[in-house]
């Protein structure tokens, strides 16, 4: 087991790696000077020369990335441009807020997705199947921003019942939440009710019902730990959409996570600052595939034996 | 299961066939409206959707008190809504459908190359596929777009690497379980070239679910696109994005900017999907795990 | 190979009975007969066999007795006394508490019978449990004691191991140890050998024989195969197209049954004769029957050699023809 944890953060440390020079390089090849962009309007030409050689800027393009890679070896992930103090403090003094809107969001998402998917999968053709479905097809074709934008529109807005933006205790989290929560509910619902129509068909659900279990037991123990292989398989990406759906709805909600920090770092062109956000980002999209992983071999007995 | 099973089946199947039919029907409907919409469209309004005529600026929809000149309402800009949505309908759809043309064309590419050089090469592939699914991709897309200020090709260059991977593990998972199979063998002895077998045997089998997944990655492109627009990262031309880009500012004097544009984008999509899920049910079940 | 330990006990009490059950299937292509008319009766400590193709309705009876069957099918007529009581009118409920209990059942497939995901005793422990409202120790015991008595020796080592890691054999032996856990009086063996090898077949045959003793346990044996029934069951059923067609001692069946049906069942038993090189393997013609289309009159008129034009159009009754012994057919052996 524990060579398996080894050999998957051999892979892992390799892809982040891969991840920083990728990102690296992108931001190189670009139009348009950081340094410029950065300074007020009229600086001298020469101060202008100082930030870059300042920033390394003027150095041939593979120095730089020898550089920076091996700044990184020692921890040392650089200085912002805009905030002129090192990177990382700042992006992890955000991380958990991103993580807090996520973890919700998908909490939420499984508090929906799971009782319906089995409630659908247990009573085919009902009304509950079909909302669900419809739910799971409607769900899939709204765009995330707009639903934030329309919960912002009704609950700020007109009833003022919640802040729009700004971070003000847990009412700012909840409307950004269930926004995600949307947006990522549709694949976990169809997942689970076709893994729980799968697993409602197989003979030891019959062997259960045979020993006159109760149905709660039935259908949210035995056949849910079967369903929930499927679902854990598909946690992983999922996540990664999350991530990439709390960019968007932190930009609506003004919510201060690493997604507005990103953005704004972009339109700043924050150079460290941005390839700082794509190491810590990459870093924790890897360890919680590993913490999937590892549910998933905690779910399903069979697994241990290839390690 | 003794045969018993077999008959519940049956049913179950005549009423999913019914299902899959209206998907698609209802589906094919709504898309064929909207891109009908696009093409024609321009030519039935009477407003240029680029000019800007500020006296008409934020004029709600006809019914809200609004007229029938402008039955949609105006922008911040005093551009017709109607007019608006027809033009973005145009971008939005152009850039969508090349991008999930292009992103077939890779996956596809790579899939068969990683699928019949199984040494080395394949491997280095099937690697870069790994790095994909390592790193959420609309942050590389933002990056990558932030950086660069897309023009039309770029942006639609930037959409097609989103989601080449699904083609490409299609293709070369089915080229591994097809050279399997006998007629290929039978194929190889025979002397056919690999390239004759890959296009004249395998693809085929490919073909249904090539379709199904182009469809509903249709859907998702139009999400990606407007979404990027959204963020100011795309195209500046009118596109369903861009709309709401502009009209965001205006959301509690002009609600109708955001609500329409984005209630005409859902509706779309949503037809992209319908569409896509009765094809999935006709030509490929087996699909339905791997979306 | 015909041999019945023990003869049937007539003056033992009634266990089960079913009287004109009948359950149908609502298919795309219109209702589905799987079980017409079934009525048998099952003594205490007795064991009866059912005979029949794939496909006859034998599984389907079994589950319509536990009142499993979900849509589109439904049982549409009849009774099921256990104990004198009807099954069927008692609540949901109720019923579970009988299903394991007092009735209990054991599949064909030990593979797919067990909840991969959970260990042995996992799951044992919940059917413990369910119905004997004990604690954890309790229910341990309970289960190592049963899976002794099914012939495993290391019984808690067992319990802590999941599906995957027994045998075939072992595993069937596991589900005859659930369906045992909680005493029953009468088990359903739903084909237990058919998907096991040969050598580990007649260890398991001979298992639920010793257990029968033991336990004191009615069986209700389920096979399409004559030959193993024949080891087993002191009466048997015949079943074809879900209706039943004969009933009887198993002795007397064997020896001279009346139904063409069952005599060609009896003749396809393949034996070893001296001329074995010459006979061929007695082979019934004709197809089975589609319970969707059913022709009118005996469902087996279509490949028996005895089909009088009377078989085409009347259905025959399930008539009494002797001291224990009852046909469905126009036209018996005598």
């Amino acid at each position: 087991m524990s060579k398996f944890i080894l050999r998957r953060l051999a892979q892992s440390a390799f892809l982040v790696v891969g991840v920083a020079v990728i990102v690296f390089c992108i931001l190189r090849f670009i139009p348009g000077d950081p340094a410029l962009l950065m300074a007020a309007p009229g600086t001298p030409k020469q101060a202008i020369e100082g930030y870059r050689t300042l920033f390394g800027l003027d150095k041939p393009f593979g120095v730089q990335l020898i550089t920076y890679l091996s700044k990184l070896a020692h921890g040392d992930f650089g200085t912002s441009f805009r905030y002129q103090t090192a990177t990382l403090p700042i992006v992890l003094q955000r991380l958990p807020n991103t993580l807090r809107l996520t973890s919700l969001g998908l909490f939420i998402a499984l508090l929906i997705a799971i009782p319906l998917g089995v409630e659908g999968a247990r009573r085919r053709g009902s009304w509950i199947d079909r909302f669900g479905l419809v739910l799971s097809i409607a769900g899939q074709s709204l765009p995330v921003f707009w639903v934030g934008l329309l919960l912002v529109l009704v609950f700020a807005v007109h009833l003022r019942l919640l802040p729009a933006i700004g971070s003000v205790g847990w009412k700012s989290i909840v409307l950004p939440a269930l926004t995600l929560a949307l947006a990522v509910l549709p694949p976990l619902l169809r997942i689970v009710r076709t893994q729980m129509i799968d697993v409602l068909s197989q003979d030891y659900i019959m062997t259960a019902r045979v020993f006159g279990l109760s149905s709660p037991r039935i259908y949210y123990w035995y056949a849910l730990k079967n369903a929930s292989i499927g679902l854990v398989t598909v946690l992983g990406v999922q996540i990664g959409y999350l991530i990439g759906g709390s960019i968007v709805v932190e930009m609506i909600f003004n919510y201060p996570g690493v997604g507005m920090l990103m953005m704004n770092s972009l339109n700043a062109r924050d150079f460290p600052m941005i390839q700082t956000i794509a190491i810590v980002v990459s870093v924790t999209f890897v360890l919680i595939n590993l913490l999937v992983d590892l549910i998933y071999g905690l779910l399903d007995p069979r697994i241990h034996v290839e390690g | 299961m003794p045969p018993m099973a077999n008959r519940v089946q049956v049913l179950r199947n005549t009423t999913l066939r019914i299902r899959k039919h209206i998907s698609l029907t209802m589906g094919a409907v709504v898309v064929l409206a909207v891109v009908a919409t696009a093409l024609i469209g321009p030519r039935l309004t009477p407003y240029n959707p680029e000019r800007s005529n500020l006296d008409e600026k934020l004029l709600p929809p006809v019914w809200q008190s609004g007229t029938f000149q402008h039955p949609l309402g105006t922008d911040g800009m005093g551009r017709d809504m109607v007019s608006l949505l027809i033009a973005g309908a145009r971008t939005s759809l152009l850039i969508s459908f090349s991008a999930v043309f292009l992103t077939l064309l890779i996956g596809c590419t790579v899939g068969l190359v990683a699928g019949f050089l199984k040494g080395l090469v394949g491997e280095l592939l099937m690697r870069l596929v790994d790095l994909q699914m390592s790193f959420p991709y609309f942050l590389l897309a933002i990056t990558v777009a932030s950086v660069t200020k897309p023009n039309l090709l770029t942006l639609i260059a930037i959409l097609s690497l989103a989601d080449w991977v699904v083609y490409a593990r299609l293709v070369r998972g089915m080229i591994l379980q097809e050279s399997e199979k006998d007629y290929v063998q039978a194929g190889i002895v025979v002397g056919a070239s690999r390239a004759r077998i890959a296009t004249r045997y395998a693809l085929p089998q490919v073909l249904p679910s090539i379709v199904v997944i182009a469809t509903l990655e249709m859907a998702t492109m139009i999400l990606l696109e407007s979404t990027l627009d959204f963020l100011g990262l795309g195209v500046q031309t009118t596109s369903w994005g861009v709309i709401l880009f502009d009209g965001r500012q205006y959301l509690a004097t002009g609600w109708w900017i955001t609500t329409i544009t984005g209630l005409v984008i859902f509706v779309t999509v949503l037809g992209f999907n319908l569409m896509g899920d009765g094809l999935r049910d006709i030509l490929d079940p087996r699909l339905r795990l791997v979306r | 190979m015909i041999a019945a330990d023990n003869p049937p006990t007539p003056d033992g009490a009634v266990l089960l009975e079913v009287q004109d059950l009948s359950t149908c299937f609502e298919t795309g292509r219109g209702p589905c007969p799987a079980v017409d008319n079934v009525s048998f009766r099952v003594h205490e400590g007795e064991c009866l066999g059912i005979v029949g193709e794939s496909g006859c309705g034998k599984t389907v009876t079994c589950l319509s007795i536990l009142g499993l069957i979900d849509y589109p099918g439904r049982i549409t007529s009849g009774q099921i006394l256990f104990h004198g009581q009807d099954l069927r009118k008692l609540p949901e409920r109720t019923l579970r508490e009988v299903r394991g209990a007092k009735i209990s059942m054991v599949f064909q497939d030990p593979q797919t019978a067990l909840n991969p995901v959970l260990s042995i005793g996992a799951q044992m422990f919940d059917v413990i449990r369910t119905h004997e409202h004990c604690g954890q120790r309790h229910a341990q015991e309970i289960a190592e004691e049963k899976l002794r008595a099914v012939g495993i020796t290391d019984a808690r080592a067992r319990l802590a191991a999941f599906p995957f890691e027994l045998s075939g054999g072992l595993r069937q032996r596991v589900t005859i140890a659930m369906a045992l856990s909680c005493n029953p009086e009468l088990l359903i063996a739903d084909e237990p050998t058919t998907s096991l090898d040969v050598s580990i077949q007649a260890q398991i045959l001979d298992l639920i024989q010793e257990l029968r003793h033991t336990f004191d346990l009615a069986i209700i044996y389920v096979s399409h195969d004559l030959g193993v029934i024949a080891n087993i069951a002191e009466s048997i059923l015949v079943m074809y197209a879900g209706r039943t067609v004969e009933h009887g001692p198993i002795s007397a069946i064997m020896k001279s049954p009346a139904h063409p049906y069952t005599r060609a069942l009896i003749e396809s038993i393949p034996t070893l004769r001296s001329d074995h090189r010459k006979a061929r393997l007695h082979v019934i013609r004709g197809s089975r029957p589609d319970l969707g289309d059913l022709p009118p009159g005996c469902a087996f008129s279509p490949r028996c050699e005895r089909a009088l034009p009377i078989c085409t159009t009347d259905r025959p009754e399930f008539l009494v023809i002797g001291p224990d012994r009852s046909c469905a057919c126009h036209n018996i052996y005598r």
